[in-house]
């Protein structure tokens, strides 16, 4: 069996879920479950995000179907922070390509739920983990390409291309304070006008990586 | 052959119904064509003038065939509880279970923003202005335990805070992933009575 997060699920038909997971080790599936309220059966509230589960499943093509599944941890997200669980989850769903084997985001995922359920106080911090296990890994002492350490007084720019540089006013990357970029690479807590310019360049960064397509769960997490 | 399409759009059409497989609807159809066609035509009847006829109750959501459902038209009940559910099968099962005399509202779901289904979706403008004429004093949160439940939930309390208004959740005596319809009576009037302070 392997370990796996549900990201997602619909009903399809009256006894199945369809079911989006991010397993340890085989990356990002798509399965049918056959559930039921019985025991014996994959039980229907077993299929909820927020679980590590460990899972068997079987087939091949887009779309797999669930054999066995066993809840192995209950992550309690309080339930102000569900939206933005959610929102975790939907980053990997748009930013991870299936079936592509991704440990890094399993831990980080993990990780994640484990910061919601804690109460941890700086979330954009867990969110800059995450993307960086996806891919999008921009805190750094030094600039990308030059290896010039970062100064707090400078604007700095974020492409997939180059990644971090020194900012100009002719470019189109995202910006971001040195200082800001200094405080991510310390781990330190950010002041309310950071988490600002901070929760800005994040929104623009994956707004661009997903070319404009819009995250659903965006306007829950951080406006309610 | 137009004759054997009309029986495989019949078949097809059957599996919309819950419970319903490939097999049952096929012995269904068989059943109406060969030994009952007269309660055929009154079921394509039935269907068609309910499907044309029901609508959504103007006030709380739920199916009626008017534009208030008799629910809301009576007067005779508590206007200072207000009680939130997912279904109007969760209206009936609470309706049956539990001894409930305020009103309700009837979301038709739960917010789940990965399937797009937000605050405009569930008409909760219509929730908040019913909370703003200032009537109600118990808003009853009994959305189902689940993720999107939970959240819809607490959606919904951040409204009546806005408006002071005391809001409540029934108690988990309902298993998690269960569904107010399918719980038994003991259990939700349980669930019901021992509502506590959200
Ligand atoms: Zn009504």
């Amino acid at each position: 069996m392997e370990s796996a997060f549900i990201l997602h699920r619909r009903p399809y038909h009256e006894h199945s879920v369809l079911v989006d997971l991010l397993t340890e080790h085989s990356g990002r599936i798509t399965c049918i479950a056959r559930v039921a309220k019985r025991k014996g059966k994959i039980m229907r509230g077993t299929i909820e995000p927020f679980r590590q589960l460990a899972i068997e499943w079987f087939g091949r093509g887009e779309v797999q179907t669930l054999r066995q599944v066993e809840e192995r941890r209950h992550y309690a997200v309080p339930i102000s922070q569900i939206a933005r669980g959610l929102y975790f989850g939907e980053l990997i769903l748009k930013l991870l390509p299936k079936e592509l084997a991704a440990p890094e985001v399993f831990t980080a995922y993990q990780q994640a739920l484990f910061d919601l359920s804690s109460n941890h106080q700086a979330l954009y911090l867990t969110e800059t983990d995450l993307l960086a296990s996806l891919g999008l890994d921009f805190v750094t002492p030094v600039t990308h390409k030059e290896s010039v350490p970062i100064n707090a007084q400078y604007h700095y720019q974020y492409t997939s291309d180059v990644g971090i540089e020194l900012a100009t006013h002719t470019t189109q990357g995202i910006r971001l304070s040195g200082q800001l970029l200094l405080n991510l690479y310390q781990k330190l807590l950010l002041d309310e006008s950071q988490q600002k310019q901070y929760r800005q360049f994040l929104d623009h960064l994956i707004n661009q990586q997903l070319g404009g397509r819009p995250l659903k769960t965006r306007k829950f997490a951080f406006e309610h | 052959m137009s004759d054997v399409s009309a029986l495989q759009h019949l078949i097809n059409s059957l599996t919309c119904l819950p419970s319903v497989g490939k097999r049952t609807a096929q012995r269904m159809a068989f059943h109406i064509l060969e030994n009952d066609r007269g309660a055929g035509s009154e079921l394509a009847v039935a269907l068609s003038s309910a499907i044309e006829k029901i609508g959504h109750c103007q006030r709380c959501r739920t199916l009626t065939e008017n534009d208030y459902c008799r629910l809301c038209l009576d007067k005779g009940r508590d206007e200072s509880q207000l009680c939130v559910v997912e279904n109007p099968a969760d209206v009936l099962a609470i309706e049956q279970a539990a001894h409930f005399r305020g009103y309700y509202f009837v979301l038709m779901g739960k917010l789940s923003p990965l399937d797009g289904v937000g605050p405009e979706e569930l008409e909760l403008d219509k929730l908040d202005a019913i909370l703003a004429e200032g009537k109600v004093t118990e808003l009853i949160l009994a959305t189902n335990p689940s993720i999107e439940g939970e959240m819809t939930a607490h959606y919904i309390s951040q409204l009546a805070v806005k408006q002071l208004i005391n809001t409540t959740r029934i108690a988990h005596g309902v298993p998690i992933g269960g569904e107010l319809d399918y719980v038994d009576k003991g259990t939700l009037a349980h669930a019901f009575s021992g509502r506590q302070q959200y």
